[in-house]
């Protein structure tokens, strides 16, 4: 009986072997993978970006808020010190916010006794809160848009604390 | 078809456009995110900062404005030996705080700001002082002898009332007495408040055999003659004071005796202007008898104009005597900064210090205090000091509740009568047979050549 023996496969022939392969079938296998990985990626770089955006955002307004407050009460402060006379704070906020523009409006709010809540918003549609107190009065409801403010005081005028865009 | 292999084409080289081009959208992906994290490290640097520093030296100008002025006035007006005009007073102040404001401007300038300070108006006022601790309280001047008299009228604010009377020339109150009849007789100060119904009488005396010195305040619409009921024990466990000591100290306007608070001197704090101080039963109805009360005193009032006519010229070196002085100023602080600019008007007001300080001795409180040796003994360490250097007696008492009458009693005492110059330290120790949880007060006073002087006053609870 003739005994069979199986040659050694020939691996540099599986190369140039073209049995059974499709080159289309090739082709939408290559491009449908890279694509979906594609995809992926941009789908997950993007939300990652808007969650970045959105949490920058929040964090810039938040500070602007604080700034603010913390600006209002040292301007009330200063007037309280004072039996008659005058106040100018002047602070530069950024105009914008992760590249949107933001509204500032103060309100008389909040827990405690003589307390106010200044409530930023910006186009995209973030929000964030900043409170203080202030003894003097503060004109309410004031609205503002981002950029440079006056925080002003006069006893000869109003004698309360107003807030303006310069 | 096209062969997208790219196995044949030129040798393999043209390959993975689609990753390229996926590569680069990833790419372009971190630059935004780049860009938003820099807005991110932005705004943290923003909160980090400083921001209410400009504010903050604001208010700390105006404050230190305020004491100068108030310490300046102050001093003014106890060195007021020459007895100068209202005008030169206020010229003197206006020199002073200019000098300060100078140098508060060049400071300011290195930090890119500017301050100003300017006194618009010095108020005048006047000293109605009694420095001869050992005379009584009749009038002098060309009313001298005078045992009920006016010491000033129309008062509109009174900045200062203080008495430093001698335990032993008050009038006794018999043990047992009612409230009538230890009042009866007793040296007493009387305020003419505009719409009352009658006078504020704060009559002060001591017992005879306690020997501890009471303050009782008669009400307008009161009249202790006609209540002869309330007896010994009602009145002589809630009158102020009731201390045994031999120099009491009454601060009027503080509302405070012998350094403890007396609720009854507050109605001095909230009097309708306009009223008028007397000085009523200052001697024993027959004068051989001797005074009521003797000792020092002070009260400034705001006032432009005093009657001089119960008052000696302070020149002539007799009590008591007028002085002039500046009762409160009136001042505009400014400061300016890239931030802020700031402008206030305020009234300072001086004479609510005692303006017998810098003349009366003091406890250093910060190097003065106690010790609780746990044997029933305490030892203070004391430290104090006299502007004009006349330091005589330092008494420290030893004092514990009495829960059954809630009073206060003396259980021991040490004088130390050897101190004397600008200044002077030491210990003391006082003891006593002592109940643990007894509260004890450790009360301390000293006194100079003047008849001033300073109490320091601690409590503890013995464990």
């Amino acid at each position: 009986m003739r005994s069979t023996r199986h040659p050694a496969p020939d691996l540099g022939r599986l190369v140039t072997d073209e049995r059974g392969v499709s080159t289309t079938v090739g082709y939408v296998l290559s491009l449908g993978v890279a694509t979906l990985l594609l995809t992926g990626l941009l789908l997950a770089a993007g939300n990652f970006m808007a969650d970045q955006r959105e949490g920058a955002s929040r964090t810039e307004l938040r500070v602007v808020g604080q700034q603010l407050a913390s600006d209002l009460a040292g301007a009330d402060r200063l007037a309280q010190a004072a039996d008659d006379g005058s106040v100018t704070v002047r602070r530069s906020l950024p105009p914008r916010v992760v590249g949107s523009a933001y509204t500032i409006r103060i309100d008389q709010g909040g827990a405690v006794t003589d307390g106010y809540v200044i409530t930023l918003e910006a186009e995209n549609g973030v929000t964030a809160t900043a409170r203080f107190t202030a003894e003097t009065d503060v004109a309410t409801p004031t609205s503002l848009t981002g950029g440079d403010v006056v925080i002003s005081y006069d006893t000869d005028g109003s004698a309360v604390l107003e807030v303006t865009n310069a | 078809m096209a062969d997208v292999s790219g196995r044949a084409a030129a040798g393999g080289r043209e390959r993975g456009q689609v990753l390229l081009v996926g590569g680069l959208a990833v790419a372009v992906a971190f630059v935004a995110l780049a860009l938003v994290l820099n807005s991110v490290i932005f705004t943290e640097n923003l909160a980090t900062r400083d921001a209410t520093s400009t504010l903050e030296s604001g208010v700390e100008g105006r404050a230190a404005a305020d004491d100068l002025i108030a310490g300046t006035v102050r001093r003014i007006n106890v060195d007021n030996e020459a007895n100068a005009t209202h005008a030169t007073l206020a010229s003197d102040l206006r020199d002073a705080t200019g000098r300060w404001a100078d140098f508060r401007t060049r400071q300011a300038a290195t930090g890119g700001g500017s301050t100003a300070l300017a006194v618009d108006s010095a108020v005048p006022g006047w000293r109605i002082r009694q420095t001869n601790a050992s005379r009584n309280f009749t009038a002098g001047g060309s009313i001298a002898g005078q045992d009920t008299w006016r010491l000033a009228a129309g008062v509109p604010e009174t900045a200062v009332f203080e008495m430093n009377l001698s335990r032993s020339s008050l009038s006794t109150a018999a043990a047992g007495t009612t409230r009538a009849a230890a009042t009866e007789e007793a040296f007493h100060v009387a305020v003419d408040e505009p719409g009352a119904s009658g006078f504020w009488r704060v009559y002060i005396f001591q017992g005879a055999t306690t020997q501890q010195t009471y303050l009782l305040v008669e009400e307008p619409d009161e009249e202790f003659q006609d209540n002869v009921g309330v007896t010994h024990a009602e009145w002589a466990t809630t009158a102020c004071g009731r201390v045994n000591l031999d120099h009491v100290r009454v601060d009027v306007d503080d509302a405070l005796m012998a350094g403890q608070p007396c609720q009854e001197l507050r109605f001095f704090q909230s009097l309708n202007e306009s009223y008028d101080v007397y000085y009523n039963d200052t001697m024993e109805d027959v004068l051989s008898d001797g005074p009521r009360v003797r000792g020092t005193y002070e009260l400034f009032v705001n006032t432009s104009t005093v009657d001089h006519t119960p008052y000696y010229a302070m020149a002539d070196g007799r009590s008591p005597f007028t002085q002039t002085a500046i009762s409160t100023a009136f001042a505009t602080y400014g400061h300016e900064t890239d931030r802020v600019d700031y402008e206030a008007a305020f009234e300072s007001h001086p004479a609510r210090v005692s303006l017998q300080r810098g003349v009366n001795p003091e406890f250093d409180t910060t190097r003065t205090s106690y010790t609780d040796n746990g044997d029933g003994s305490y030892t203070v360490d004391w430290r104090v000091t006299d502007d004009d250097g006349d330091l005589a007696q330092i008494d420290v008492y030893l004092y514990y509740n009495d829960s059954t009458t809630d009073g206060w009693v003396e259980i021991d005492n040490e004088t130390d009568s050897t101190i004397g110059g600008p200044s002077a330290s030491g210990s003391t120790s006082v003891s006593g047979t002592l109940v643990d949880g007894t509260e004890v007060t450790l009360y301390a006073t000293v006194q100079d050549d003047n008849g001033g002087g300073d109490t320091w006053i601690e409590t503890d609870e013995v464990d």
